[in-house]
């Protein structure tokens, strides 16, 4: 009888793929947890019962005095972590009570973006005050009281979509009235973010690439490769065709900068009342590389969705000149064409490898908390996906 | 198909047992009821799946012979326009019935094996010079085209894609 590596990977099998595609340090770890935690097993998912035990049992260790957790609830709109919300109850030092509302995120069995979770707890650290994003309060980066890791950070108010507005996969219809007050602050923010002076704040769990090479392209590319060999059910010529481009293509990083990696609509939210952006959530997939990836990743067509009179807009949210013009003007940094057309491709390769590859062995595997929402989301997006991709690189060759 | 029926009815068992069943109130008795009754449901289809198709095939196999076997106990002078139509369906359906249909699960398997070697190959190609490489470019962004045109039009009324209305109906893509 042989054994699909893929289900059932060997201390071997996983050395090989580390040694073949060397990436970050984090990454390494997140991946290679994912490996040697795989099992035929099908997850079960977490209770409210066990998670308030586990919570109880990790805060003992980080509040001093006593504390209440309440109103524990499963949050719903992510597809990668299980999330609860909370209500936490405790007193200061000096004795006076206080109350919060939080948010818990934990690892399931697997999920379509393997991600540490002590890179976006740090990350959501070091942007306090630069952006609108949760404040991080615990961790537990390699599950230790929670069995998977975690964090644990505040509870942002506001909403992801106009009220009414359907289930369609990855389009946001905004109105007019939504569009013109959100996007520019969309807008406002990713350009602040590509000028936030990261070397200033802990991001230990970061491999920052050397500004002039090619160096953090590569840690992409071998990132998403690896994810691909390490998930996909079935090959795909297309992804190895651009694949292999992309590695004969790839540029220099102009600046350094902290990219989100998920930057879209559906990642923020925003008060209904009024219209502003609360919090910039979903940090999991950023990374210090090119903010090129960031602006290729929001005028992405899987994004897209038209206007009244059937302008195409990205994100649901403003045309994709404007978008360009307003990110340079507000950033004071030039965006290259030549750089953009190379991350089009790049973050339509990766959508399609986290697609194609993790949201389909979640999907197989029964890996994660949310099988069902894999097995509507693969077939519906991967065609667009691979759609755009093919629209990119048709004539490359 | 990208994510093929059983993880599909698969991945609403586990839904229904292990997130909406336990959510049901006890003293919604119809709806416990109902939700049982759609699990049970996914459950037979999930066992019948790898099947279905063979099982619809063995019956037009059955019904062929045994239609076969009544038009040839009529005594031969027996003649009729239903008679007439029988004879010429049966001449349709006979040469379906002969061939051999493979299980979903040994189809899905086999193309699986031709995918993957297709993407080996493709590997070998992209290694050689550069007329060779751009040939093999070409090879795959053709098909690659019609998958993408064909697995576009299998979802489309699924909401996720853009210019859905200009897609083409399910029963018109091959």
């Amino acid at each position: 009888m042989s054994f699909d590596p893929k289900e059932h990977p060997t201390e071997e099998w996983i050395a090989g793929l580390r040694a073949r595609y060397p990436t970050e340090r984090y990454v390494d770890r997140a991946l290679t947890r994912k490996l040697r935690t795989r099992t035929d097993k099908a997850y079960q998912p977490q209770t409210a019962e066990n998670i308030a035990e586990r919570l109880r049992e990790f805060l003992e260790k980080e509040i001093r005095g006593p504390f209440s957790v309440s109103n524990i609830s499963a949050l719903t709109g992510g597809a990668s972590k299980e999330q609860f919300s909370f209500h936490l109850r405790w007193q200061d030092a000096d004795g006076s009570a206080r109350s919060e509302r939080l948010v818990l995120r934990i690892t399931p069995g697997a999920s379509a973006a393997e991600t540490h979770r002590l890179r976006e707890f740090q990350l959501m650290g070091a942007l306090q005050g630069a952006l609108p994003v949760p404040s991080p309060r615990w961790i537990d980066p390699e599950g230790a009281i929670f069995g998977q890791p975690c964090l644990i950070c505040s509870f942002c108010e506001g909403v992801t979509k106009p009220s009414g507005e359907a289930v369609s996969g990855m389009r946001t219809s905004f109105g007019p009235d939504y569009r013109k007050a959100l996007a520019p602050q969309f807008i406002r923010h990713l350009a602040n973010l590509a000028n936030v002076d990261w070397r200033k704040h802990d991001l230990s769990a970061f491999d920052a690439p050397q500004q002039g090479t090619r160096e953090g392209v590569i840690q992409q590319l071998n990132w998403w490769e690896r994810v691909w060999a390490e998930d996909s059910v079935a090959a795909e010529p297309l992804l190895t065709l651009v694949g292999h481009w992309l590695r004969d293509n790839a540029p220099t990083v102009d600046q350094v900068s902290i990219v989100h990696g998920d930057y879209r609509a559906g990642n923020f939210l925003f008060s209904p009342t009024t219209l502003q952006i609360s919090a910039i959530l979903d940090w999991e997939l950023a990374f210090l590389g090119d903010r090129h990836a960031d602006l290729a990743y929001v005028i992405d067509p899987l994004f897209s969705e038209h206007s009244e009179t059937g302008e195409t807009l990205v994100c649901g949210l403003c045309t994709r000149d404007v978008f360009l013009d307003e990110y340079a003007r507000c950033s004071g940094l030039p965006v290259d064409p030549e750089r953009l057309r190379y991350y089009e491709i790049l973050m339509g390769w990766r959508n399609s490898v986290i697609a194609l590859g993790g949201g389909s062995r979640c999907a197989v595997g029964q890996t994660s908390h949310q099988d069902i929402m894999f097995a509507w989301l693969v077939p519906g997006v991967a065609p667009i996906c691979l759609g755009a991709l093919r629209k990119l690189v048709k004539d490359l060759f | 198909m990208l994510i093929d029926d059983p993880v599909r009815i698969r991945s609403l068992i586990r839904a229904m047992q292990d997130v909406v069943i336990p959510s049901i109130a006890p003293e919604a008795q119809l709806a416990l009821e109902q939700a049982n009754l759609v699990r049970q449901h996914l459950s037979l289809m999930l066992a019948q799946a790898d099947y279905a198709y063979r099982l619809q095939f063995s019956e037009l196999v059955h019904f062929s012979a045994m239609l076969g076997e009544l038009i040839a106990c009529l005594p031969a002078a027996a003649h009729s326009t239903d008679l007439d139509n029988a004879k010429e369906l049966l001449q349709r359906a006979q040469p379906i019935a002969r061939l051999r249909v493979p299980d979903r699960g040994e189809l899905a398997r086999l193309t699986d094996d031709v995918r993957e070697t297709a993407d080996r190959i493709l590997k070998a190609a992209l290694d050689h010079g550069d007329a060779t490489r751009k040939q093999a470019a070409r090879i795959v962004l053709d098909y690659a085209a019609r998958q993408i045109a064909r697995e576009r039009v299998a979802v489309k009324t699924a909401g996720f894609d853009l210019d859905a209305a200009t897609l083409p109906d399910l029963k018109d893509v091959t």
